[in-house]
């Protein structure tokens, strides 16, 4: 045993990185609830893939049989049902993992220096996630995805000058189609999720770079003993490896209750529409995204055509998901965590939270004079909050933060 | 602070909602109150949509065996588990044990003596596999009128092509009760009414002008409303199975693996637990 | 209780026990995943029994017929064919049949066959799974010449079978030709894929 561990570490630094990662790699003691997510996202990752792959074998990319490949697995195939409520289930628990992760950077200020860049990766592994779930929505053929598909594509034809050469292209053909749904099949199974698990790596080499934040965003490597050991971490293996197994089993039980009893979720993770096959004659008579891609798809409703075009809406959609980007250089805020932030944050935060929310629900509803007015009014704080956010960050009195980590 | 955010939370949430329930449309639908579970139920639905609606709707994506197995195979091997208590305890055996037996051994068996000698030399895979076989027998001479074989899928002898489909002229129905609802299905079918404008004479209350017959007017007519309902609710019923087989099962199923998960939690906790009395105890370092 | 002992032994037995329950929890999460590798129904339903019309076959003429995506000849042997079976005993590795799993019970005999006459044998080689070329003629020059009594010769690696899809002793293929089950409905019409009744 000792042996062949000598034999690969000389070839290969294997006790280093077990080391470096996870017996020595020191993290806060202090974490709670809101930081079981990260390793959560990375069990999801691993679903998505591992059940993706075993629907790949089974699935046509083709117009004429997609739609029918999926009732084939969801009857034909030995335990196909099973395998695809995984993947279809596990693509909106990612989102909820997704969105609970980036909240808890929020509270506690994690995308503050010096994790500028852990934020940034994981905007754009937001963002690829988004692409790839888009994608795969499409691919089971059905009124929904043809749709939606069709909807969120014609976006890019607003594009001034250019716009209608984008669309054909990105489409290769003239309307949604055999094309589309193979490039999206071949974009969905092997371009995104490679740069998923390449900025996955990347996100997690630049947090073990700095180390990770904590509920009361001290930098514990400020404060160490003296063999060097930060005084408040502990190290992540044995001690959050097996915490984090609770974590990923009470979250199985949610999940394989979801798929067990409700995979359709009424609706919102697999859409009713959407068990008709895809017919390009006829549209549903009410269509909206998935639930994650809902507060977005708000935004660009909300925005009207201006000078006959709707590429204003379009682009308001697109700074709504890239103005998170800039979240490390508009918090002024000399504390990170929201235990120690002065009030005008906190009411900001929550606003921001409702206006989210509210999106996301409109997003799903059909468009009324005043879900028209409401989803402007959100649209309007949800960009505020961003915008105001140097100001509301540099007023108010912040508390005293401890030097130690609190209980 | 929390509590305020929660009041204005649930004002917002409860103003958006309230304005578009009034958005409603005036269909009434009523509750099919179907259950999956009840196989009765379904083995009755499948006759009823055989008969009534197999001739101008396929439901594409089920295959015939797969009914058989699902609605039938049970009742068969409950009779032969029957028939087999009843030899080995010596009863006198019935016409219904002899047929158990005659299906479990592919073979016509007439005697106790001959269904002991068959039972004896049967392994049980065997018995399983001819159970099998002989539920596709039932569902090949009681389901299927045209000469598909038993493996096949379900397609109407009045075939439909997808330029149908797009024309609303004799849909598929292998997915209607998840695109429609069970509730949807079981009100259509009950929402036909007198209508002389119309080519069939009739209309629906739930599709109006749908141009569909009122297939079902015979049993309308012969049965009590109350039958007459639970007809419509077993065809719903069945056309709910059929948009999702797997649902006879996932329930079941998912009960096991929630139990399996639980045991896999509390020893998950107790080692955490364990583990982390040093991180409670400032001991930590303390390593074997 | 600040001062409490680590534990060393509950800590062996709860990192044992989460991990068995763990692994067992993996093993049933394999049994879906492996299993969707299986047949599926369609599979099935496509690899139903194929029924055979041989009223029109002459003596010698061989029929190809799929049966679960394999293919299965059918061919008629004449009288001379028929005796010619009995004489390659030497010749042969397992003239008698004695590998049990290549043939359903009721064609363990010299021809194969249910009726002597019929042939019904799946076309692939045993070896790594060519379809043999049906070489009937006598005495063909590159077969062996005058010892050749016709059979069938497999183009991928030179194995040889004869006319009941025996395999000839030195080639590859370890074991003779699969016989599948069948029977027949009526005198002129086979069910190939499902063994006679009882």
């Amino acid at each position: 045993m000792n042996n062949n561990k000598n034999w690969i570490d000389q070839r290969f630094p294997l006790t280093k990185v077990w080391n470096e990662h996870l017996a020595e790699y020191y993290t806060p003691r202090n974490f709670n609830f809101w930081y079981f997510f990260g390793s959560l996202a990375m069990l999801a990752l691993v679903m998505q893939i591992v059940t993706g792959i075993f629907l790949t074998m089974h699935f046509k990319p083709d117009a004429a049989h997609a739609f029918a490949s999926v009732e084939y697995i969801m009857r034909d195939v030995n335990w196909g049902w099973l395998i695809r409520y995984l993947h279809s289930t596990g693509a909106s628990a990612f989102f909820i993992v997704i969105y609970l992760h980036m909240y808890r950077g929020l509270l506690y200020g994690s995308y503050k220096a010096p994790r500028e860049l852990i934020w940034i990766l994981g905007m754009v592994l937001y963002i690829a996630l988004m692409a790839e779930a888009f994608m795969g929505y499409v691919l089971p053929w059905g009124q929904m995805s043809y749709w939606g598909a069709q909807v969120i594509i014609s976006l890019f034809g607003s594009i001034p000058v250019f716009g209608p050469d984008i669309l054909t292209f990105i489409l290769g053909d003239y309307a949604v189609g055999d094309p589309a749904l193979n490039r999206f099949f071949s974009l969905h199974v092997i371009a995104l999720p490679l740069i998923l698990v390449i900025l996955v790596f990347l996100h997690i080499v630049a947090l073990h770079t700095v180390g990770s934040n904590n509920p009361d965003g001290i930098e514990i490597k400020k404060n160490k003993d003296k063999d060097g050991i930060p005084k408040d971490g502990i190290p992540f293996h044995p001690y959050y490896s097996v915490k984090d197994i609770v974590g990923v089993v009470v979250f199985l039980m949610i999940f394989s209750a979801v798929v067990f009893f409700a995979p359709a979720m009424n609706g919102y993770f697999l859409e009713s529409a959407n068990f008709v096959e895809a017919n390009p004659l006829k549209t549903p008579s009410h269509i909206a995204p998935l639930w994650y891609l809902t507060p977005f798809y708000s935004v660009l409703r909300a925005i009207p055509p201006m000078f006959g075009s709707q590429f204003p809406g379009v682009v308001g959609m697109f700074a709504a998901l890239l103005i998170l980007i800039a979240l490390p250089w508009l918090d002024r805020s000399s504390v990170k965590s929201i235990r120690y932030r002065s009030w005008p944050y906190k009411v900001a935060l929550g606003v921001f939270v409702i206006s989210f929310v509210v999106l996301g629900y409109l997003g799903m509803q059909p468009v009324t004079p005043i879900n028209a007015l409401l989803a402007r009014v959100f649209t309007v704080t949800y960009f505020g909050f961003f915008i105001l956010m140097p100001w509301f960050t540099s007023i108010g009195k912040t508390k005293p933060v401890p030097t130690r980590v609190t209980e | 602070m929390k509590k305020k955010l929660h009041i204005a939370l649930t004002t917002v949430a409860i103003l958006i909602f309230s304005f578009n329930v009034f958005a409603l449309t005036e269909i009434h639908i009523d509750h099919a109150n179907t259950d999956i579970n009840d196989k009765k139920s379904l083995q009755r639905g499948v006759k009823l949509f055989m008969n009534y609606c197999s001739g101008c709707h396929s439901i594409q994506f089920m295959r015939y065996n797969r009914i058989g197995k699902d609605l039938f195979l049970d009742d068969v091997i409950v009779a032969y588990e029957k028939a087999k208590v009843a030899m080995l305890n010596n009863q006198p055996l019935k016409h219904d044990d002899f047929m158990a037996f005659s299906r479990a051994f592919d073979s016509e068996i007439t005697s106790l003596d001959q269904a002991k000698s068959f039972f004896e030399k049967s392994p049980k895979e065997g018995i399983k596999e001819n159970l099998i076989k002989a539920t596709d027998k039932v569902v090949g001479k009681n389901l299927i009128f045209t000469n598909e074989k038993v493996g096949s899928l379900i397609t109407s002898a009045m075939s439909v092509s997808n330029a149908n489909q797009w024309f609303g002229r004799n849909p598929d129905l292998s997915l209607v009760s998840r695109s429609k609802g069970v509730d949807w299905v079981y009100s259509y079918l009950r929402g036909f009414y007198k209508d002389d404008s119309r080519v069939f004479g009739v209309n629906n209350h739930v599709l109006k002008n749908a141009s569909m017959p009122d297939v079902l007017w015979q049993l309308k007519q012969n049965k009590s409303s109350k039958e007459f309902d639970q007809d419509i609710r077993d065809i719903t019923n069945f056309l709910d199975y059929v948009s999702e087989p797997a649902k006879l099962v996932r329930f079941d199923l998912g009960i096991k693996v929630l139990g399996f998960l639980f045991v896999l939690f509390i020893f998950a906790y107790l080692l955490k637990k364990e583990y982390w009395k040093d991180v409670k105890y400032g001991k930590w370092r303390a390593k074997d | 209780m600040s001062e409490q002992e680590i534990d060393l032994k509950k800590r062996r037995f709860l990192t044992g026990a989460t991990s068995v329950v763990g692994a067992v929890g993996v093993g049933f999460v394999l049994v879906p995943f492996l299993s969707s590798w299986m047949p599926s129904a369609r599979a099935k339903a496509a690899g139903a029994p194929v029924d055979v019309n041989i009223s029109k076959l002459d003596n010698g003429q061989l029929v190809r017929v799929l049966w679960r995506k394999k293919p299965v000849w059918i061919f008629k042997r004449d009288k001379t064919t028929i005796e010619n079976l009995g004489t390659l005993d030497s010749v042969l590795t397992d003239p008698n049949s004695n590998e049990l799993s290549q043939q359903p019970k009721y064609t363990k005999n010299l021809y194969r066959s249910i009726n002597p006459d019929i042939a019904v044998i799946v076309g692939v080689c045993t070896h790594l799974g060519c379809s043999p070329t049906y070489r009937p003629e006598l005495g063909a020059a590159d077969l062996g010449g005058d010892s050749w009594k016709g059979g069938f010769y497999c183009p991928c690696h030179g194995s040889k079978f004869d006319l009941a899809g025996r395999v000839y002793a030195g080639a590859p293929a370890p074991t003779n030709l699969v016989i599948p089950p069948y029977y027949f409905v009526a005198d002129s019409l086979i069910r190939i894929g499902i063994d006679p009744k009882a």
